[in-house]
């Protein structure tokens, strides 16, 4: 049985694949277009969404159709997060 | 769920949302041990689908088969958005607490036409019914406004016991159960607390209901009395002295009492008859204290809670307490009891520590407001 991963395995390991570990370089801003099989199914856990690139290029016209898939990911920024949950705890009077 | 008939819009939309959830937590994890670490900032994606509606009336989304031409293209778009955007563009939490649709027995043809008008628990069927009225709810949804009413009537506040403990044990109930049942206390050990005869409805009797007013003692002369009915004329945070419970403004000193007629005798300054006042001021026993002096129950009163030595809290038990973001409100004569906690079925308001009887009025949450005398020389 061949193996369908779900959307967050594939975007995560997406993400993991544009972060290369290397001393010198950086990736700020990845931006991915890719061609996507997607299926919602039924899970232990309720609804499943699988979600994987095609698993060949060759068009014999009986594969499942592609949908167009972008994905855009930046590095992460935990100062800003930090700063809106203080304005929003202030703003809903939680410690004034 | 995919074969044949595809799947629902909703559970198609809430399955990238978690999927996408999953990712930023699993991003997140890697930012531990990792000097940098990336989130989604967008997400997208081209659905070749047909868009299809089921004979419920649900949106379906049907994936191109292979080959199949003539298929929409879904455009689906994910961004980040901040806490403050999520505020303001989702129903608050109060409002989700709400009993649903189906909690005041409502069928599944009418809850849909309801959800069409955006109202999907009982907190947003009253504020519609608030805004527009009944009679327009029922035209606009097509819901006979025999059930509309009935809906209205279940999702209404309803306490059904009321007492006070010493704050020392925070209660703790899951959202929206009932809270513990009381137990009758033994013929030999009397109650701390009357329980306080409240608005009749279904909601269950957890404790008996003594007559606040014994046979051997005379009732006062309230005259009529509806339930239900408002007590004043206006809120009680509209009353002299008083703009809201987070600014109380306490009422200064108060001036000699008048003399007062023998049969409605007017309250004391803090609470009590003018002859309770006498007597206490004396040294002597204080309403129910034996069987000559007669227990002190103010005319305008609806029952009597009456507080054990130590008591903190008052605590409200019953149904639908919490409507949206609006919570029940005492104040004990007068002035405004803060709100310790509250959910659907509890809501717990502090004493002051120097407590004394007094009028302790409660609104709930659709306006009914209700007057307790607040007895301090209960037996503890």
């Amino acid at each position: 049985m061949t193996w369908r991963p779900e959307l967050s395995e594939t975007l995560t390991a997406m993400v993991e694949g544009a972060s290369p570990q290397h001393p010198s370089l950086v990736v700020e801003e990845v931006e991915i277009k890719a061609p996507m099989l997607v299926r919602l199914e039924h899970g232990a856990e309720g609804p499943r969404f699988v979600a994987h690139p095609p698993h060949s290029i060759w068009r014999s016209g009986f594969e499942p159709v592609a949908h167009s898939m972008t994905l855009r990911i930046a590095a992460a920024d935990d100062e800003m997060e930090t700063e809106e949950e203080t304005d929003t705890g202030h703003r809903n009077g939680l410690w004034d | 769920m995919a074969r044949g008939g595809g799947y629902p819009i909703e559970e198609f939309l809430e399955s990238i949302t978690a999927q996408l959830d999953r990712t930023q937590d699993a991003l997140r994890l890697k930012a531990v041990n990792r000097p940098l670490t990336f989130a989604l900032k967008d997400f997208t994606v081209d659905l070749q689908v047909f868009v299809e509606m089921d004979a419920a009336g649900k949106v379906r989304f049907r994936p191109a088969q292979p080959n199949e031409t003539g298929a929409s293209t879904v455009n689906l778009s994910f961004t980040t958005i901040t806490r403050p955007m999520i505020e303001e563009n989702t129903v608050s939490l109060e409002m989700t607490q709400a009993p649903t649709l189906s909690e005041l027995g409502l069928e599944d043809g009418e809850k849909k036409e309801l959800e069409k008008l955006g109202v999907r628990n009982a907190a947003q069927l009253r504020n519609l019914e608030r805004q527009a009225g009944e009679d327009t709810l029922s035209r606009y949804s097509g819901v006979n406004l025999g059930r509309i009413r009935t809906a209205l009537d279940l999702s209404r506040p309803r306490v059904s016991v009321i007492d006070t403990d010493d704050g020392a044990e925070e209660p703790q109930w899951p959202p929206g159960a009932m809270p513990p049942v009381q137990t009758s206390p033994a013929p030999h050990h009397p109650a701390p607390v009357d329980p306080a005869p409240v608005d009749p409805g279904p909601p269950v009797q957890t404790a008996p209901v003594p007559d606040p007013y014994p046979v051997d003692e005379p009732k006062p002369d309230t005259g009529p009395r509806i339930p239900g009915r408002p007590i004043f004329d206006r809120p009680i945070l509209d009353r002299p002295g008083l703009d809201g419970i987070r600014n109380p403004v306490h009422p200064g000193p108060k001036a000699p009492d008048p003399i007062a007629p023998p049969t409605r005798t007017p309250l004391a300054p803090n609470g009590g008859l003018l002859a309770d006042r006498i007597r206490r001021e004396k040294g002597g026993p204080v309403g129910g204290g034996g069987a000559a002096a007669p227990r002190a129950t103010p005319p305008q009163a609806d029952g009597v809670i009456r507080l054990k030595p130590g008591s903190r809290r008052v605590n409200l038990k019953g149904h639908n307490l919490i409507d949206g973001p609006r919570k029940p409100r005492a104040a004990l004569d007068g002035r405004p009891l803060p709100v310790l906690g509250a959910t659907g079925a509890s809501v717990s308001f502090g004493l002051p520590e120097d407590v004394t009887p007094g009028n302790l009025d409660i609104e709930l949450p659709d306006g009914r407001q209700t007057r307790y005398w607040l007895d301090t020389d209960g037996e503890g």
